[in-house]
């Protein structure tokens, strides 16, 4: 018993597991350090930013060299005898995410928000989720899942509340955290559910199981059908828990209390890093334990084509993805609805993004419908649509850290966060003006932008899917899109035709402030204007996701 | 290098070249105006303006050293044949990609074939005579604000005196250069994008180059004009584009020529609508009847600017577009494309024999000339269409540049307040005679010597006459341009007796002096074009229209006859190289001019006589019946507009969206209402949800189970 275990130690996770888990093992080190620093004295004075800046780079650093050979070369792996999974979308998300962390990292420190002082606790929380979020990219068993989840939720509740001595800010972070947890205890009941009738943890098992278990046939039989009742209960509890990660509707209402008590830079935290690993971690679920064609055939040797060609007019799982297509569809169409009709009538800037980042919710939730329902027939395709949720994903990461940073340059200059503050702030913060601009129309996605080529990829997807649900979101979003022209572009307006307040002097943040703006915000024209290197990177990431 | 990857880079360099000095120019114009004075357009001082000046003609320079060596390389890749050879192969391939979306691959494409590569040489050979002769016609440009600033006296001003204002050379040179990038990006493109995309850069630069003086009221309608009339064009082009689109799929042009024959067999009328609507485009950046009304107006930019732009290079985009088309083009639209080129060339000819306004006259002449090209090619004389193209460039350069010595000397553009000039401006008078002969098509036909134009006319006529012998019932395009041959000799003799001959009728024209050598150089240079452009390479059969034939399209290697017309019959090469019907062509073509120069000698008496008779019924015509059709296509417009505005735009459509916008703000309100902060509220509705969702979920299984 003893030597299996000690060898397993040697091989799977010193062997095989912790070189691949570089990253995150520099991010527990970093959590470590930053606490440490504060007990000897002569430490105490130096300014944690620059050790979680260190912690940061090279954590990153570490990832680039997991990616070394280029993200089509990755092998995908199970790690820690199954937990985790490496592979290239694991790689490319985490990329997103540390790449998002040192860009955090740089803007608490320039915004103040992150200071000498107490800035031991907002790294710390920041390095926390981040590490949740990381395990969330890359889970491979319902443990892990669940533990990802809470790991990058709990440091989050903390996070929105980091500020003392705000009323609002206390009461975001504890209505956040309370809806988390009932959230999280939904999402608990439907993966023990899950795991309870299908008799596995471990994710592709479950898929096979389900595969096994021939949805179809179980219906003609009486006595099975309370399988399939709670199989489909445990289908829709799961999700539930991901749409309150991705504040999806009817479980978005959290999110504009949260982003609205939550300082700017929390929000871009919360609407970017959080987003992708629920994105990759819905990804996940729905290409592992959705059984698609192809593994299950490999499962079985030898019968060949007729068998293949039997097969790919109805998997064994399809009730079971029609069900989630269905589902997630609805949700999508919902959400992004909802998201841009409330945007409309927003008068607070960070209440105004917080609607957008629930819209981008349903926009993002379009692409991964369309990917299950060609997981039937088409593979590739499917990851194509998935590789559309992941150039979508790039794409957003830019356009809010841009949009929640120029909040909060804004805020620092003119103590403001309403639109009405903001007129004529082309005049008077040239910079912080034209970056939050371009992160507007970004956002609302037009050419030559980046919003504009992940949209178009995400519209794409539900085209090459086809079939009435794919039609109707492609209608809502289009819809959707003109809809969301109205409160996008009544920002830029008020920003560069309204004339400025009176007293406004020069008011432009710092020059730092302004590099990293412009940072921010020159990739969202740099990769509008030249999308393929991102585009290719996202199919890299996503080949093979789907079979 | 090989050929095909020389030419590329030669013709990169050349079209890059203007490109660059653009950026720059623009740069540093707009960092010395901003120290001069800050606001938009102050002065950039004399000295800053002329090197900026002389980096735009530097430029344009390069790009005609790298034409020309392009050019020698061809000529050396492709050894000269009678003409009669399979079409050479052209080199087409892409520099860089710009746009991938779907199957839709643009990118910064070429397409080089003997076309392109003459193309090149005559308008960066035509821009830089321009660029070398503007420093002496726009030389008080140079002026600063203050005493020695510019006066322009036909700029309105508030208080009634003349308006003066910095000089500004440096916009002037800044525009040249994007015209000629844009221009080049025309001739060089390898599909139809680049093509649309450049069409209409060429025609922003135009706006700009017409609108030079924009205090001018006349100036700035006049560019405000072009810009419509070539929209009305550029909308049946864009149909032409989204029809070749559902066609073929692609808008390569080597994959398009590839493609055509086997369209032409299956979908004809598809392939009509592509040639049309490609074709209403160059109706309008050609100045087509309808829509020749723009390039008289044109005039009132700097007169280099129509030199380049209005006579030799630009307007003549729409011929060489037609050229560069022609396989996708069936026959009825070819014999479309004729009967517009003789209508326009017999309405130009005739409207040039009566104005008395010098630019007018030669504007007139650009149009019905453009109109002979456009026949020509019309009736299968892609060749000699195109060679006329060239040769027009450099007679038309020439009278457009002589002209504006002329103006430059006299002061006005009234050919009434003239006469004479060839005692003061003897070099002027020589060169603007060499541009007369060369447009009229003076020569020997027996002997075969000739200016430029001789060839070309000659090379038109033959496939006119080739075209009335095959079809007996479409002679009129036989008749349509000798009429205009008589006409085109008529009015450019006028012109000429009444601005060098006799005796000087104003003060001005008494006391004109002959240009700076600036201007009268780049004339030689342009002049040296106009005479030799039609002969062959002493000792070999090199020469341009043998150059040109070399990628003469496939359709034009023989007869063809129209699906939907099949009466009509478009003649091959063969048949209009024919020795009985080039006779035939020759003697018409210099009959109809000997009779058209007698005419004019004896209407206007040796240049006593400035009216030409029903000259003035025909002026009015011109300038107000003419402009009435537009101004009436106007009134209808507008009031579409206005109703389209007022009881659709703002009744219908803005109620009902009005009341949408209500229904979604009160939607939003209501949305907003729900987000009421409570969180045991919200709790609430996250049980609700998680029920309600359970249930329908639940639901739907349940049906799926029981069927």
């Amino acid at each position: 018993m003893l030597p299996t275990l000690v060898e397993q130690l040697a091989n799977d996770t010193a062997g095989l597991s912790l070189p691949r888990s570089a990253p995150e093992v520099t991010l527990v080190v970093t959590i470590v350090a930053l606490l440490l620093a504060r007990v000897p004295a002569a430490l105490r004075r130096i300014d944690p930013v620059w050790i979680a800046l260190t912690g940061a780079l090279v954590a990153l650093g570490c990832l680039l060299g997991e990616a070394r050979g280029g993200l089509a070369a990755i092998e995908p792996v199970e790690l820690f005898t199954g937990m985790l999974r490496h592979d290239a979308l694991g790689v490319f998300s985490r990329g997103l995410l540390l790449m998002f962390l040192v860009m955090m990292v740089v803007l608490s420190k320039l915004t103040g928000l992150a200071s000498r002082d107490d800035g031991q606790d907002f790294f710390v929380l920041l390095f926390g989720a981040t590490l949740g979020m990381c395990v969330m990219c890359r889970a491979n068993h319902l443990m892990t899942v669940v533990l990802g989840i809470e790991m990058a939720s709990v440091p989050s509740y903390v996070l929105v509340g980091i500020v003392k001595g705000r009323r609002r800010s206390g009461e975001a972070a504890l209505k956040y955290s309370v809806y988390g947890a009932a959230a999280a205890g939904v999402m608990l009941y439907g993966v023990s559910l899950l795991a309870g009738l299908l008799g596995s943890v471990h994710l592709p098992t479950l898929g096979l199981r389900l595969a096994e278990l021939q949805v179809a046939s179980l219906a003609g039989d009486p006595s099975q059908r309370g399988v399939i009742m709670a199989l489909a209960l445990a289908g829709v509890l799961v999700l539930v828990g991901m749409a309150f990660k991705l504040s999806a509707a009817p479980f978005h209402f959290w999110a504009p209390d949260v982003f609205a008590g939550a300082p700017a830079e929390v929000g871009a935290f919360l609407s970017v890093a959080s987003k992708t690993a629920a994105l990759v971690l819905l990804l996940r679920l729905v290409s592992l334990v959705l059984p698609h064609g192809v593994s299950v055939d490999a499962a079985l040797p030898g019968e060949g084509v007729s068998r293949l060609a039997a097969m790919s007019d109805a998997g064994p799982a399809a009730p079971a993805r029609a069900f989630v297509v269905g589902l997630i569809a609805t949700a999508a169409a919902v959400t992004c609805t909802l998201g841009n009709l409330a945007a409309l009538s927003q008068t607070n800037a960070k209440r105004l993004l917080a609607y957008s980042t629930i819209a981008h919710a349903g926009y993002l939730l379009m692409p991964i419908a369309a990917a299950i329902a060609l997981a039937e027939h088409d593979p590739a395709g499917a990851s194509g649509a998935a590789a559309a949720v992941m150039l979508y994903a790039a794409g957003y990461l830019f356009l809010n850290f841009t949009a929640f940073a120029a909040v909060a340059a804004i805020r620092n200059t003119r103590g403001a966060e309403t639109i009405e503050d903001y007129a004529g702030l082309i005049r008077t913060a040239p910079v912080t003006a034209v970056a939050f601009c371009l992160a507007m129309i970004g956002l609302l996605g037009l050419p030559p932008l980046v919003g504009f080529w992940g949209k178009l990829a995400a519209l794409r997807a539900l085209v090459d899917a086809g079939g009435p649900w794919m039609v109707m979101l492609l209608v809502v979003a289009v819809l959707n899109t003109a809809l969301s022209l109205v409160y996008y572009l009544r920002v830029v307006k008020t920003i560069c035709l309204d004339a400025p307040p009176e007293d406004a002097g020069v008011e432009r943040p710092e020059r730092p402030t302004r590099l990293l703006l412009a940072v921010g915000a020159a990739p969202i024209l740099l990769l509008g204007i030249a999308p393929e290197w991102l585009a290719r990177l996202a199919g890299e990431a996503c080949q093979g996701l789907f079979g | 290098m090989t050929p095909e990857r020389l030419l590329p880079t030669l013709l990169l360099l050349a079209w890059l070249a203007p490109l660059a000095s653009f950026v720059v120019s623009a740069i540093a114009g707009s960092l010395l105006s901003r120290r001069h004075g800050g606001q938009e357009g102050g002065a950039v001082d004399g000295a800053a303006a002329r090197t900026i000046g002389h980096v735009a003609t530097g430029a344009i320079g390069v790009s005609l050293v790298a034409s020309v060596l392009a050019l020698g390389a061809w000529i050396a890749a492709h050894p000269a044949t009678d003409g009669h050879a399979p079409a050479a192969t052209a080199y087409a391939g892409e520099w860089f990609g710009v746009l991938d979306v779907g199957p839709l691959h643009v990118g910064a494409a070429y397409y080089i074939d003997a076309l392109t590569v003459v193309m090149a040489v005559v308008v960066t050979l035509v821009a830089t005579c321009v660029h070398v002769y503007s420093f002496g016609y726009l030389a008080e440009e140079t002026a600063a604000e203050g005493l020695e600033a510019v006066a322009d006296d036909e700029a309105p001003t508030y208080y009634g005196n003349k308006l003066r204002r910095a000089g500004r050379l440096h916009r002037f040179y800044q525009h040249l250069s994007l015209f000629c990038f844009a221009m080049l990006g025309v001739v060089l493109a390898g599909n139809a994008v680049m093509t649309f995309a450049f069409w209409e850069l060429v025609g922003a630069s135009s706006y700009l180059l017409i609108g030079f003086y924009y205090e001018r009221p006349k100036a700035a309608a006049a560019a405000t004009k072009a810009m419509l009339f070539n929209r009305v064009g550029d909308v049946g082009m864009l149909v032409g584009l989204m029809a070749l689109w559902g066609l073929a799929g692609t808008f390569d042009y080597e994959r398009l020529f590839a493609m055509a024959p086997t369209w032409m067999a299956s979908h004809y009328g598809l392939a009509t609508l592509v040639g049309a609507g490609l074709f209403c485009g160059c109706i309008g950046k050609s100045a087509q009847v309808p829509l020749q009304g723009w390039l008289p107006d044109a005039m009132a930019g700097p007169t280099p600017v129509s030199a380049l732009v209005h006579s030799a290079t630009m307007v003549a985009a729409g011929v060489f577009l037609v050229g560069r088309i022609y396989p996708l083009l069936t026959v009825e639209v070819l014999v479309g494309i004729a009967s517009v080129g003789a209508v326009t060339l017999l309405v130009g000819a005739t409207l040039a024999s009566v104005s008395h306004d010098l630019k007018r006259v030669l504007a007139y002449s650009t149009v019905s000339q453009l109109g002979y090209m456009m026949l020509s090619l019309g009736l299968g004389g892609w060749t000699a269409g195109l060679f006329h193209l060239v040769t027009h460039a450099g007679f038309k350069a020439l009278l457009f540049l002589g002209a504006g010595s002329v103006i430059h000397a006299v002061g006005t553009n009234d050919l009434r307040a003239m006469g004479g000039l060839r005692r003061a401006m003897p070099a002027t008078a020589g060169l603007m005679l060499v541009g007369a002969l060369a447009l009229m098509g003076a020569g020997v036909p027996v002997l075969g010597l000739g200016l430029s134009g001789f060839f070309s006319k000659d090379a038109i006529f033959e496939y006119a006459v080739a075209f009335a012998r095959t079809n007996p019932s479409y002679a009129w395009l036989f008749w349509a341009p000798l009429i205009g041959a008589v006409l085109t000799a008529a009015y450019i003799t006028r012109l000429g007796l009444l601005t060098f001959v006799g005796q000087a009728r104003s003060e001005k024209a008494e006391h004109a002096h002959e240009s700076p050598e600036s201007m009268l150089v780049p004339m030689a240079v342009v002049a040296a074009m106009a005479i030799g452009a039609g002969w062959a390479v002493p000792g070999s059969r090199l020469s341009v229209p043998s150059l040109l034939a070399m990628s003469a399209p496939e359709a034009t290697h023989h007869a063809r006859t129209g699906s939907a017309w099949s009466g009509v019959t478009l003649p091959g090469v063969e048949s209009a190289h024919e020795v009985d019907v080039r006779a035939a062509a020759g003697w018409a073509a210099i009959g109809a001019t000997l009779v058209g120069v007698t005419s004019a000698l004896l209407m206007h008496r040796g240049g006593r006589k400035c009216e030409t008779p029903a000259g003035a019924p025909m002026r009015q015509f011109d300038e107000h019946w003419l402009p009435s059709v537009s101004r009436g296509c106007d009134a209808v417009a507008r009031r579409l507009g206005a109703f389209v505005s007022g009881p659709l735009d703002r009744g219908a459509i803005d109620g009902g969206l009005a009341g949408a916008a209500g229904l979604l703000k009160s939607t939003g309100g209501g949305l907003r209402r729900i987000q009421t902060g409570s969180l045991r509220q919200y709790v609430f509705f996250l049980a609700l949800g998680v029920v309600l969702v359970s249930a329908a979920s639940l639901g739907v299984a349940l049906r799926w189970i029981n069927g």
